[in-house]
């Protein structure tokens, strides 16, 4: 017999993540079949009626869903009593805030404590209020939030501009400021290159490639996914590079980011020109664009300028550039080496960059290879084998769940999927850690990667980490080359490793 | 936790034992065995950030439910979370630090971020008659203040071309505190001299290096070994910035001199001391 | 640039705890924002809002004017004369209103006045006028400039003091305050209530005008800003400023040539109402907010007024515009026998008061008025704390001792209402719904939040 307990609170909030918490705590509470804590947006609502809960009529997404299943009575109030303690507010910061009233509001918070920097992760389409309200206060601002509609973002951009602060994003989630790491940061030594990303896990991409190779970074500004597009037309990217200009401690820029809107590329090339610091560029082709167009654009007016193929090309041309040496970039391969079955390369990713420079590197190898990625031929769900590559943080594939960096769950059946069709033969897939992800991700995965090993399938690993961060590098690539997986701290040689295996080359086969 | 760059060989390295060797209200200093990077100096984030500074942080909230054991689901980040109200501040108290991790006592920490000293500025090329009149500025401005005495001393001894060794025995270890005044001279003589890129600087070092273990505090000894490497506090740096723009001096000379008791004062004496003098 | 980059960045988050606790195992000191979203109905207005490149600038200036108005008790005369009101004209509290949505004091104090000025011979006839509405004319007190306490009703032949703010060359002016009990504000009009009316006109009035034109203008600012160190409050709690007052003008009186009983009746008269300052700290506030009102652009409060049936509130860059809502019931402590039930809606343009920052925000200068309205000392601090919330400024003629003489919070911004969900507190005396009762208690009560999701609207309508 299954007791269902369904209300709606409102007036009570907390962060989506918090709440994804929250239910899962409440599911481990004995007797507890099903649990979900949620606002009452329609996606959720949609999600508790497909749980076989009741859907409470006026639920507006200002209220808290509760919604619990439970063997009988007492385990539903048993959640209940827990779900109070775990609703109830957090002790205040000791130290940081005056005794009385918490601020309430961004500009209230700025004024108190003589900050210069917010970090904004309010819902979308509140999040122009909180950013507006940090500049107004004097502040910069890094809007982690998304779905934010590009009028603001060209409108708090243009703000920030006349007042000499800086907007990093909207959908911004990685930064270095001042050597703080912010949002999906790792932890790297402090050095001479300065980033501006249109990208977040590139941007950790070249930094933890910059770390291996023992140079630092200065800062890491994002500027979020858009801004390099027609309508916002490079604003942050403008203002980043002049930051970074006249930071000392800054001496080389790389800029890396997807090929920008053609006259928006134009401006930042002339922009970039002008600066006293030397920029190197770091666009990614697109799958579709072709490595040669890709690179033949970009080498135009400033061969030295051309953006690699991938990034670690950028890297090794910005090592080259400082006069360091590039170091054989890390690799830790499984004994004995596994030969796959035959089959097709499958690309499992939580980082979207990531994916986009894998599919180019596979594309070049394999053929047509499909994604759901815009630019390539598309890939449908059951739309038959092949080669394909997915960015499971696309919106058509979160499925309402949190971002794969966040919850890696929706990723682990998808392999185990991959690892039960026959027609798979190599998986490829993206680790990234530092602050903010997974605090162990390699025994995340290890389960699944040993599963698909005994069916026969390869696994690829790009690890992109820096031996700072806190989840160990060195012990995540043993706990995945243990797994069975092929690890490989560049994401570009990965892909390249992934596509030898799958074309069935001979001197893959023999590892390394 | 956050830890200078500076001192990443001892925090990144292989594990080893480390002891308190002292403690104030806003800071607890830790011998490390290495004789190039002597001490660490845990400290807050507000207090003066020495070259050798850990920085360790009350803790963020965060509901009770989600502190515990590192590995469990949600508590990225809040592993390693450091207390300074934590940080056990008896002399003796022993513990180990090394592969990005202190543990101390029931202490223990992570390095969740590296943070980097301030850039020495270079002042080789600025013309000379600039530095002496930087120098005047700072000595008319430091009259009056502790530390008179001592700068004297030294600069005489560094137009007279006195042996290193006398010149370092008569200062090192004058004066009452962590870091004696004698000492705080010598040490923002030697980061002045490190920024001129100066010929005396190496002898001068060399001589405080060999004598400073023994005739000093530890303390002391330690952030002079940093001194000797241009390694100092943002503010002493940001004086010599001042000096390498001619820029005005007011401001980063009064954050200077908010230094420690009397520290700040020290350091600055010696920053007039090394401008001045013959390179 | 900046200086963004030159050292660690002082650090503020809303939003996700995740990025908090990424900051504190760095050790960044970051300062946590309390975030909770607003209506999702005022989305887009405050978007559209925070957007409008006006309200910056709208804002600071509309502040800047409120905090510098001044506020001088010139001179006491007949309403028809400083309002011009004629015979069948008469003002009343709050936003626009009829007589057939009125509540019991509001009407019973409309019949008071048409007693008092003759246009009947008894209640029951004043009624039928009043209903039938032939020759009345109802405005509000805000619509001429002025202000009225409860029922708030005024005619022309009752006295008013007239205050004046040199700074902004404006005035306004308020009805004298009659006393506790049955009096014409809470509703009562029997003989006692139109005879000490009557009094007020022939003795009090020409007494205080005589006193005032002797010794010169007494500055009621600065009054305000001694008082709020004593106790006082302004809106609940004016017995430090009544005598003060008294202080100033009574050798004026003693010295105009009075008859002695009379003198000794208008100081018994003022010494006797802890209210009597009431109606000076009224029309002061209604002088700061009213130099504020009528920048376009600006998201600034500029009145908040109740008439017994409807809360309604007006904002700077929408000018006259009211915005209103069913008025709530005050909640708080009852006198005597009295209940919730006997308590009327809330009523009078006191409310004026906290839109000049006294008054509920002002509270941690006025612990013990959690006596009368409930509440402990902890809350009356929080009160003002939250306050600062929602407001621009802080007025530093208004210095709290107890918070280390920081200003009162002073301009409500519309847009910061709806982010943080903090509505204005508001302290208040309950009229008992029946007319004529009189005070039944004293409370706090809040403004609906559906004035400031309609003026969110609006403003945002009014964007270029």
């Amino acid at each position: 017999m299954t007791v269902r307990h369904v209300e709606l609170r409102p007036g009570t909030y907390r962060d989506s993540v918090r709440l994804m918490q929250v239910s899962d705590q409440l599911r481990q509470v004995p007797g507890v079949t099903a649990a979900l804590v949620a606002m009452a947006t329609p996606l959720n609502m949609d999600l508790a009626g497909s749980m076989g809960f009741a859907q409470p009529a006026k639920a507006a997404p200002d209220d808290l869903l509760v919604a619990l299943a439970a063997a009988d009575p007492p385990a539903v109030s048993a959640a209940l009593d827990a779900l109070a303690a775990l609703l109830a507010e957090p002790p205040p910061q000791a130290g940081t805030q005056l005794p009385g009233v918490a601020p309430r509001t961004v500009g209230s918070a700025v004024r108190r404590s003589g900050a210069n920097l917010v970090l904004v992760s309010t819902p979308g389409r509140y999040a122009f209020l909180d950013a507006m309200d940090a500049l107004d206060a004097g502040a910069s601002v890094l809007l982690f939030s998304d779905n934010v509609p590009v009028e603001q973002e060209v409108r708090l951009k243009e703000v920030a501009a006349a007042r000499g602060l800086l907007v990093l994003g909207p959908d911004c989630g990685t930064a270095v400021v001042g050597g703080v790491g912010l949002g999906f940061a790792n932890v790297v030594r402090p050095g001479p290159v300065g980033l501006v990303a249109a990208s977040g896990t590139g941007a950790q991409q070249v930094m933890t490639l910059l770390d291996a190779a023992g140079v630092g970074v200065s800062h890491c500004l994002g500027v979020g996914g858009r801004d390099l597009s027609g309508a916002v037309a490079g604003r942050c990217t403008l203002a980043a590079l002049d930051a970074l200009d006249a930071d000392e401690a800054t001496e080389l820029i790389v800029l890396v980011s997807k090929p920008p809107a053609a006259a928006v590329a134009g401006a930042v090339r002339a922009h970039a020109a002008a600066l006293r610091t030397p920029v190197v560029f770091g666009l990614l082709a697109t799958a579709a664009a072709g490595s040669a167009t890709a690179a033949g654009s970009a080498a135009g007016a400033d061969p030295a300028a051309a953006g690699g193929v991938d990034l670690t090309a950028v890297v090794e041309q910005v090592l080259r550039r400082l006069d360091r040496p590039v170091p054989a970039w890390p690799e830790w391969h499984p004994t004995p080496a596994s030969a796959p079955r035959a089959g097709c390369l499958r690309g499992l990713f939580a980082g979207g960059t990531l994916c986009a420079e894998a599919l180019a590197v596979a594309a070049t190898g394999l053929g047509e290879v499909r994604s759901n990625l815009p630019y390539a031929p598309q890939w449908t769900q059951g739309g038959g084998g092949g080669h394909y590559l997915l960015d499971l943080g696309a919106d058509e594939l979160t499925e309402g769940r949190p971002h794969p960096m966040i919850d890696g769950s929706g990723r682990l059946a998808r392999l185990a999927a991959e690892a039960g069709d026959a027609t798979c033969g190599v998986v490829l897939l993206d680790v990234v850690l530092g602050h903010g992800a997974h605090p162990d991700p390699a025994a995340d995965l290890a389960p699944a990667l040993a599963a698909a090993r005994e069916q026969g399938v390869a696994a690829v690993v790009s690890l992109v980490g820096a031996a700072g961060d806190p989840q160990g590098l060195d012990g995540q690539a043993k706990a995945l080359c243990d797994a069975g997986a092929a690890v490989f701290a560049s994401n570009a040689a990965a892909a390249r490793h992934a596509v030898r295996l799958a074309s069935g080359a001979s001197s893959a086969r023999g590892g390394r | 936790m956050a830890a200078s760059a500076v001192v990443a060989p001892v925090l990144a390295g292989a594990p080893r034992p480390v002891r308190v060797v002292a403690s104030t209200s806003q800071a607890t200093y830790l011998a490390t065995g290495d004789p190039r990077l002597p001490a660490l100096c845990l400290a807050r984030p507000g207090a003066v950030r020495l070259p050798c500074a850990v920085l360790v942080e009350p803790g963020a909230p965060g509901p009770s439910s989600l502190e515990g054991a590192a590995g469990t689901p949600g508590t990225a980040g809040t592993a390693g979370i450091a207390d300074m109200a934590r940080v056990p501040d008896m002399a003796g108290t022993a513990g180990v630090v090394g592969w990005g991790r202190l543990a101390l006592g029931a202490f223990t920490a992570r390095v969740g971020r590296w943070w980097r000293p301030p850039l020495l500025p270079r002042l080789a090329r600025v013309d000379a008659g600039r530095l002496a009149a930087c120098a005047a500025s700072l000595t008319a401005r430091l009259l009056g203040r502790p530390g008179c005495a001592e700068a004297d001393r030294l600069a005489a001894a560094l137009r007279a071309g006195e042996p290193p060794e006398r010149t370092v025995r008569a200062l090192l270890g004058c004066g009452p505190g962590l870091t004696p005044l004698g000492d705080d001279v010598l040490a923002g003589v030697l980061v002045t001299l490190r920024a001129r890129g100066a010929a005396t600087a190496g002898p001068l070092g060399a001589a405080v290096t060999a004598l400073a273990p023994a005739r000093t505090t530890f303390v002391s000894a330690a952030l002079l070994r940093h001194a000797d490497r241009g390694e100092c506090v943002p503010q002493l740096a940001a004086v010599l910035a001042a000096v390498g723009r001619d820029e005005p001096l007011d401001r980063p000379l009064a954050a200077l001199l908010n230094v420690g008791h009397t520290s700040g004062c020290g350091l600055a004496h010696g920053v007039a001391v090394g401008l001045g003098a013959q390179p | 640039m900046t200086g963004l980059l030159d050292a660690e960045p002082r650090v503020v988050t809303a939003g996700v705890d995740l990025l908090a606790e990424a900051l504190a195992a760095q050790a960044v000191p970051a300062q946590a924002v309390s975030w909770r979203p607003p209506p999702e109905r005022a989305a887009a207005a405050l978007a559209r809002v925070a957007a409008d490149p006006r309200r910056r600038d709208a804002n600071d200036e509309a502040v800047r004017r409120m905090l510098a108005a001044g506020a001088l008790l010139v001179d006491v005369r007949p309403a028809a004369e400083v309002l011009g009101l004629s015979a069948g004209q008469f003002c009343h509290a709050g936003p626009p209103i009829g007589w057939d949505r009125a509540s019991g004091p509001l009407r019973g104090a409309l019949v008071g006045a048409v007693l008092l000025e003759g246009l009947a011979a008894d209640p029951a006839e004043a009624e039928r006028r009043l209903e039938s509405g032939t020759g009345i004319e109802l405005s509000p007190c805000h619509a001429l400039g002025g202000v009225g306490p409860m029922a708030g009703v005024v005619s022309a032949s009752m006295w008013v003091c007239v205050l004046r703010d040199e700074a902004h060359d404006r005035t306004s002016w308020c009805t004298l305050n009659e006393g506790l009990g049955a009096v014409l504000r809470y509703g009562a009009y029997g003989p006692a209530v139109l005879d000490r009316l009557r009094w007020m006109g022939a003795v009090l009035g020409p007494a205080l005008q005589a006193a005032l034109r002797a010794r010169g203008p007494v500055d009621v600012k600065a009054v305000i800003g001694q008082m709020v160190q004593m106790g006082d409050e302004g809106h609940n709690r004016n017995r430090a400023g009544t005598l003060m007052l008294l202080r100033d003008l009574l050798p004026a009186v003693i010295d105009s040539g009075l008859p002695a009983a009379d003198a000794a009746a208008v100081a018994r008269f003022i010494g006797g109402n802890d209210h009597f300052f009431l109606n000076l700290v009224m029309p002061a506030c209604k002088l700061a907010t009213a130099a504020a009102a009528g920048i376009p652009g600006s998201t600034v409060v500029t009145a908040m007024a109740r008439n017994g049936t409807d809360f309604g509130i007006q904002v700077s860059g929408t000018g006259d515009a009211w915005f209103t809502a069913p008025a709530g019931v005050p909640e708080g402590l009852f006198l005597g026998g009295y209940g919730p039930a006997d308590a009327n809606p809330d009523i009078g343009d006191s409310a004026i008061t906290e839109t000049a920052g006294l008054g509920g925000f002002a509270m941690a200068g006025a612990p013990a008025i959690v006596r009368f309205v409930g509440g402990s000392v902890p809350d009356a601090m929080r009160t003002t704390q939250e306050m600062y919330e929602i407001t621009l400024a802080e007025n530093p003629a208004y210095a709290l001792p107890v918070l280390d003489f920081r200003g009162a919070p002073t301009g409500i911004d519309v847009t910061r209402v709806l982010r943080t969900g903090i509505l204005p507190q508001i302290n208040t005396g309950i009229a008992g719904r029946v007319a004529g009762t009189g005070q039944v208690g004293a409370g706090l009560v809040k403004p609906p939040v559906e004035c400031f999701l309609a003026a969110a609207g609006a403003l945002a309508d009014a964007v270029a």
